[in-house]
């Protein structure tokens, strides 16, 4: 892998923390001098973020069309009828 | 350790709709009491029920929480959902009373510029994106991500997921440059 690549790859492990402490140590100090790394790392952990949200909508669409497979079936699904009569 | 995701087969959309549409079937009628009783309406059911499906993949993927019955876990997540949100909406309520203006928090704010940050990369690079999820949110086996993505070995598979984390890195961080919106 490019040098680039390495980098984030050791970010990742910093991020995750399953790097070994002394090595995080070092990449501690690293990052209190280099703002470029500062900025790298933090972008990083942005995109992780990103990542999940975007998981989590592909997630949420996947488990509304199995809630719209049981409430707007024809014929009419039993549970549908069940929870509905909770609320009338 | 086993994995449990592929304990549950979670890989594919049809998997985890078949988990889903499972668990609706066996609990989402208990939920829906539990919030009838407790005066709630059928769109609270639904959307706390959803929520506890997303904490449950999440866990199940994760593989580092032992869950021996979905069922019990989605219908204790859901009423924990459902009581906190009781709490949220009491505050909420005796703010109001007072009269009080109440600010978006900066968790609130980071959220709103993650959400555009996160619409621009959709539509710049869907590719990058669906290939990260495989990784870190679906957690999937480098094995599968290859077959899944076409790259010939789990390296190259690797390679190609730290390709993406650069890739859309630097995207984001040049965006944030020209949008005062994606920056926190």
């Amino acid at each position: 892998m490019r040098t680039s690549l390495n980098n984030l790859k050791h970010a990742e492990n910093f991020i995750e923390e399953t790097m070994p402490k002394p090595e995080a140590l070092v990449f501690e100090a690293k990052m209190i001098v280099s703002k470029q790394l500062r900025d790298d790392v933090r972008w990083q952990k942005k995109i992780y973020s990103i990542v999940q949200s975007f998981g989590r909508r592909i997630l949420r669409k996947e488990i509304s069309l199995v809630h719209d497979e049981i409430f707007n079936p024809e014929p009419k699904h039993p549970l549908k009828e069940r929870i509905h009569k909770l609320f009338n | 350790m086993v994995c449990v995701a592929s304990a549950y087969k979670l890989e594919t959309a049809a998997a985890r709709q078949e988990l889903f549409h499972e668990l609706y079937e066996s609990s989402f009628y208990t939920v829906a009491k539990f919030v009838a009783v407790n005066g709630g309406s059928f769109e609270q059911a639904k959307d706390i029920f959803q929520e506890a499906l997303v904490v449950l993949y999440e866990k199940l993927v994760d593989g580092k929480t032992e869950i021996l019955s979905p069922e019990a876990y989605v219908v204790g997540v859901s009423k924990n959902l459902w009581n906190r949100q009781a709490k949220d909406e009491a505050k909420f309520v005796s703010l109001e009373g007072d009269e009080l203006s109440v600010n978006v928090s900066p968790r609130q704010e980071s959220n709103v510029n993650e959400t555009a940050l996160l619409s621009w990369l959709e539509r710049a690079g869907q590719r990058c994106l669906q290939l990260l999820k495989a990784f870190y949110y679906d957690k999937k086996p480098v094995a599968s991500i290859g077959n899944e993505f076409g790259y010939k070995s789990v390296h190259t598979a690797a390679v190609a997921k730290f390709k993406c984390l650069e890739k859309l890195r630097d995207e984001a961080k040049s965006q944030s440059l020209s949008y005062e919106d994606f920056t926190e």
